[in-house]
């Protein structure tokens, strides 16, 4: 069981997400908003985020980037629309595990999910 | 007593004695002084009168002395009369030599004035000789002034000659000309190149209206020219040529002679097929790109939506048990869910072609036979075979596997559709050297594209496959992926190579790839 934040510019988009991943025994938090994300990264512990990339205020990057003052062995798994070169390549530098095309498929975001918290939890060990 | 007073006569004797005698010597002496005049200037009429005058004036001046000095002389010798005989003789000499000075004088004067009037002449005639000397030399001059000036137009006209010969032979457009009946009777070098034909001979006297590739387009040509007597930037396609049809731009004008009488025709035709070839490029390029950010921003916005979509109907097919008609529904969702992710993920891909990059150093044979072994096996159920022909000598280059693998499917599948059932598939690779390009033929024993589909099968969502059975971005995707490896897509329906052609191939695409050495990719 993990803790998972997901953060998705459309609420529904985020919900299903949620729902896939508690059904796997998650404990997921949805949010919409970034600043509320972060507010919630601040106090709270998490394993991992899930994070669109182009969000109203801010892109994935920063907010990642933002998260991981505050949390900093938060692993991330980066979600777009729009896949780019770069942005993956940054997304990477900044430590995320996966950089994935939307709409992700339910058993392709169980895998990757699955993949990431078993790099985290390898992590500490190492 | 009368007295006789008796005066003495001698006095009255010595005047005629001397005069007579002072006569004979003057009348002499004018004689010689004439003749030395008439011997210094013997063709003078007047010294000849005057030699002639003095002569006579010499007999007279003889007989008359003879006269009155004979009397005194023959009447002092005692005999006087003796001169009563001579008298009369006498007389009549001085009355012959007077009459003779007389006639003389009359000659002369008519002479004179013969002389006078042959004088005037003269100078007339010496006037009118000096004029036609003036004529003459006038004559002469201009003369040479015109062999001068005919030098001088002969140079010029060389000259023009030579510039217009050059301006024609050198000319890098197509340059002809045609008799009153339309046919070739001159044209230089760049239009037997255009048109294809290898000696002037073969073309001259042949109908330029045979070139027209349409007969129609060709009476409008001829309709313009007959009514305005010119066509200006007239485009027309010609045909006849190997390497297909020619696209000109013709300015042409009617040459009549003064009376107005049509003599031919004169026309520079300009080759427009390499900028009509540039400009349906661009065309195509810029509909590509506009269609393609069009359908970009619709794909992207349907694709969150699709994803939800897709999603919360997986999740709710693991609710219900498989079997049930309710997990069955969701499954038919879910289905035509991803059908239609399938669709904006090409347009996506269509719109991103240069954004995604996964260029690899590989073998293009290589990749072509995993996907005919992926294919094999469908194309075999409907009795297709493919015939390989694949160049051993490929060099290796670097691309994007996953998506040429994309290309090749999509040219087979439609190779499948263009034949249905029954028919040959033909794969080709070649190797050319010498522009450093791989080209690659999928080619079909189908169908075949009609000419005017064949400029518009390239373009997005333009299909002619039944609905449900192919989106329309098959081969503008294709098109856009072999871009991305800066090659080009090109298509023959028919084919002309001979090879080709020998098996029975209807439609063929032709792939060109320029090869790129590992590292030139690198910064991908």
């Amino acid at each position: 069981m993990a803790r998972i934040l997901v953060l998705d510019d459309v609420l529904d988009a985020g919900i299903l997400i949620q729902r896939i991943l508690q059904r796997k025994g998650h404990v997921v938090h949805v949010f919409h908003d970034e600043d509320e994300a972060l507010r919630f990264t601040e106090k709270n512990p998490v394993d991992l985020a899930i994070l669109d990339m182009n969000l109203r205020k801010m892109d994935g990057l920063d907010v990642l980037a933002e998260m991981q003052k505050s949390l900093p062995h938060l692993s991330a798994i980066m979600l777009t629309g729009l896949p780019d070169v770069d942005m993956a390549r940054q997304a990477f530098a900044l430590g995320a595990v996966a950089y994935c095309a939307k709409p992700i498929d339910k058993d392709r975001l169980e895998e990757r999910v699955a993949q990431a918290l078993l790099d985290g939890a390898n992590l500490p060990e190492q | 007593m009368e007295e006789r007073i008796i005066l003495p006569l001698f006095p009255v004797y010595l005047v005629d004695y001397l005069g007579a005698t002072v006569m004979v010597i003057l009348s002499l002496f004018a004689l010689s002084y004439a003749r030395r005049l008439t011997k210094l200037e013997p063709k003078s009429i007047l010294w000849s009168y005057f030699f002639w005058f003095s002569l006579v004036m010499v007999v007279f001046s003889f007989s008359r002395g003879v006269g009155h000095l004979l009397p005194y002389a023959l009447r002092l010798g005692g005999m006087p009369q003796l001169w009563d005989l001579l008298d009369p003789y006498c007389g009549g000499l001085n009355t012959i030599a007077l009459c003779g000075v007389a006639i003389l004088t009359l000659h002369y004067h008519n002479t004179a004035g013969l002389i006078e009037r042959a004088k005037v002449d003269a100078i007339s005639l010496e006037l009118a000789n000096e004029r036609l000397k003036e004529a003459h030399t006038d004559l002469s001059r201009l003369n040479q002034t015109l062999e001068q000036q005919v030098e001088e137009r002969t140079h010029d006209l060389r000259l023009s000659e030579e510039k217009f010969r050059g301006f024609f032979e050198g000319s890098k457009d197509m340059i002809y000309f045609c008799d009153a009946d339309g046919r070739l009777c001159d044209i230089n070098e760049s239009g037997l190149q255009l048109l294809g034909v290898g000696r002037r001979q073969d073309l001259l006297g042949q109908p330029l209206a045979e070139f027209f590739s349409d007969p129609e387009r060709c009476a409008q040509y001829r309709a313009l020219l007959g009514s305005d007597g010119q066509v200006k930037d007239f485009e027309a396609e010609f045909a006849g040529r190997e390497d297909g049809p020619l696209y000109l731009m013709i300015t042409a004008s009617a040459v009549t002679d003064r009376a107005g009488t049509l003599q031919g025709y004169q026309g520079i035709a300009k080759d427009l097929t390499h900028f009509k070839k540039m400009m349906e490029q661009l065309v195509h390029s810029e509909k590509m790109t506009s269609v393609g950010q069009l359908a970009a921003g619709v794909a992207h916005e349907i694709n969150t939506p699709l994803g939800i979509i897709l999603g919360y109907a997986q999740l709710l097919e693991e609710d219900f048990e498989e079997q049930s008609e309710v997990h069955e529904t969701l499954g038919i969702i879910e289905k035509q869910a991803k059908i239609c992710r399938r669709i904006v993920a090409d347009l996506l891909n269509f719109s991103r072609q240069t954004q995604e990059h996964n260029k690899l150093y590989g073998d293009l044979n290589q990749c072509l036979e995993e996907v005919l072994a992926i294919v094999n096996h469908t194309l075999n159920m409907d009795h297709i075979f493919i015939h390989r022909c694949l160049a051993e000598n490929l060099p290796s280059t670097c691309f994007d596997n996953e998506r040429l693998r994309q290309v090749f499917v999509n040219l087979l599948t439609n190779a499948h559709h263009a034949i249905g059932s029954e028919g040959i598939i033909g794969v080709w690779t070649r190797w050319h050297a010498e522009s450093g390009q791989i080209e690659i033929i999928i080619g079909d024993s189908g169908s075949g594209i009609p000419p005017d589909q064949l400029g518009r099968i390239f373009d997005p969502f333009y299909t002619t496959k039944g609905v449900g059975k192919g989106t329309g971005l098959g081969l503008s995707v294709s098109f856009g992926i072999i871009q991305d490896h800066n090659g080009r897509i090109e298509v023959k329906s028919p084919p002309q190579e001979p090879e080709l052609v020998a098996l029975d191939m209807h439609t063929t695409f032709h792939l060109f790839l320029p090869v790129v050495v590992a590292g030139q990719e690198q910064e991908q």
